[in-house]
């Protein structure tokens, strides 16, 4: 009994002191400040579950304008915009140059969102432009007057710009319909950066009359049902519904 | 064989191409496309940009469009070349690419409705929407000021050295230095004009301007 005392009075000491420390998180390197319903956050939280990596979603109160504050404007991102991205030491802003990088970085993680051959990659670059000037600007007009404006302002959509905006769209949905017959996806034969960067704006315009102009073509048609049914997209927009 | 560039001297984007290129020594052949004449919405030229736009590229049996997927793939293909347009690692290539996005989406969209406002239309006869341009004017007055706050820490956007970012941004001013006469928004920032006297006076763009007859 005798010898048994110190060997109790330790583990004694090693549950006490168990109990009172705080077992720190490992944090990790990786964190997404944004919020789920933004379209450019959605974009950046796509790539990062395509890639697997390990990550912290920091939510942005966008309502109580925290993304145009003080703290946020010299911390994140000077443009008062989400999302803004920190690997370790790193941080950037602009969601296109956040997939950009991470595409790269993590090269041999997850899904392949880039191609290694300087040719393909300019192709698949080539289409992440088109997106980016001759789609985005539209889709975000649409997104804006029949989807955000009416849930964030109880407003109702301007009819004449609508009208302007799914003539616009109709015109660059039919090349996409000509580029797709010949390709399974817009940079070639595999899914990229080009195809993923489409996905949040495409999630919006779903919900609404637009979804017609998609529908009416079937090898967008085709391809939207591909790319939208792909689990990283899913658990993207799955934290729509937990916040 | 020299790189066949599809536009027009005058058009920034076809600019934004030839300027690179003229920095990393490049040889290219500027073909004229006749774009008062309509010839880029027709059948031929729709076949190898389907929108319609300048500028686009041939090398060899290569080509491409959209001019900043063209500006990327010169500066990897002859990254040997001027290596720092693009950044020396990853992150300084991250950097890079957040500026071009930023030009992209904050910067070319305001200078392009105020060129278009101020400008084109009334070069066509028809009345430009003074309204929507005031208001651009006034959104590009923040966006200046954060250009102004970024480059009082470094000398260039990305960074320290001249990029493709830098780069990038040189039509556009240029644009809203002369035609639309709205100089001030850069004269008026000490760092951001410093920053557009030392881009504009590399001998690439110079060249460019030569070419031009400006």
């Amino acid at each position: 009994m005798d010898q048994m005392r110190p060997v109790v009075y330790c583990l004694l000491c090693l549950l006490f002191v168990l109990d009172h420390i705080t077992i720190l998180p490992i944090m990790a390197a990786i964190k997404v400040h944004g919020s789920p319903l933004s379209t450019n956050t959605l974009r950046v939280l796509a790539t990062v579950y395509e890639k697997e990596l390990d990550h912290e979603f920091v939510l942005i109160d966008m309502s109580a304008g925290e993304h145009k504050k003080e703290h946020f404007l010299s911390t994140h991102n000077p443009f008062g915009q989400v999302p803004a991205f920190e690997d370790g030491d790193l941080k950037l802003f602009e969601s296109r140059a956040i997939t950009n990088y991470i595409a790269c970085e993590y090269a041999d993680k997850g899904t392949q969102l880039i191609y290694q051959d300087s040719k393909k990659m300019a192709i698949t670059s080539v289409w992440m432009e088109v997106e980016s000037q001759q789609y985005e600007q539209i889709a975000a007009k649409l997104a804006w007057e029949l989807v955000y404006k009416p849930l964030l302002l109880g407003m109702s959509a301007d009819t004449a710009i609508v009208e302007e905006n799914e003539h616009r769209l109709a015109k660059v949905l039919d090349i996409y319909e000509s580029r797709l017959a010949q390709s399974k996806y817009l940079g070639g034969d595999c899914f990229t950066l080009a195809d993923l960067h489409h996905l949040p704006t495409l999630h919006y315009l779903f919900g609404t009359q637009v979804k017609k102009l998609f529908d009416s073509r079937p090898h967008v048609s085709a391809w939207i049902a591909d790319i939208t049914a792909r689990p990283a997209w899913l658990k993207a927009l799955a934290l729509q519904s937990q916040q | 064989m020299a790189v066949k560039v599809y536009g027009t001297v005058e058009s920034a984007c076809t600019q934004r191409v030839i300027a690179c290129l003229l920095e990393m020594g490049v040889d290219f052949e500027l073909v004229h496309v006749d774009l008062d004449a309509g010839e880029h919405k027709r059948p031929e030229f729709l076949v190898h940009q389907p929108f319609g736009q300048v500028p686009v590229i041939e090398d060899g049996d290569f080509r491409l469009y959209e001019s900043r997927a063209i500006v990327r793939y010169y500066v990897a293909k002859y990254a040997d070349r001027v290596p720092s347009l693009m950044g020396n690692n990853l992150e300084e290539r991250a950097m890079v690419d957040q500026w071009l996005e930023v030009e992209a989406h904050n910067f070319n969209d305001l200078i392009f409705t105020l060129v278009l406002q101020l400008v084109i239309l009334p070069r066509m006869g028809e009345p430009g929407d003074l309204a929507l341009a005031h208001s651009c004017e006034q959104k590009l007055e923040k966006v200046l000021d954060v250009y102004e706050q970024r480059l009082s820490k470094c000398n260039y956007l990305a960074g320290d050295s001249f990029t493709l970012a830098d780069l990038s941004h040189l039509p556009g001013i240029r644009y809203l230095m002369n035609e639309a006469n709205m100089g001030h928004l850069i004269t008026e920032r000490k760092n951001v004009n410093g920053w557009w006297q030392d881009i504009s006076n590399r001998p690439s763009w110079k060249k460019l301007m030569k070419l031009a007859g400006y």
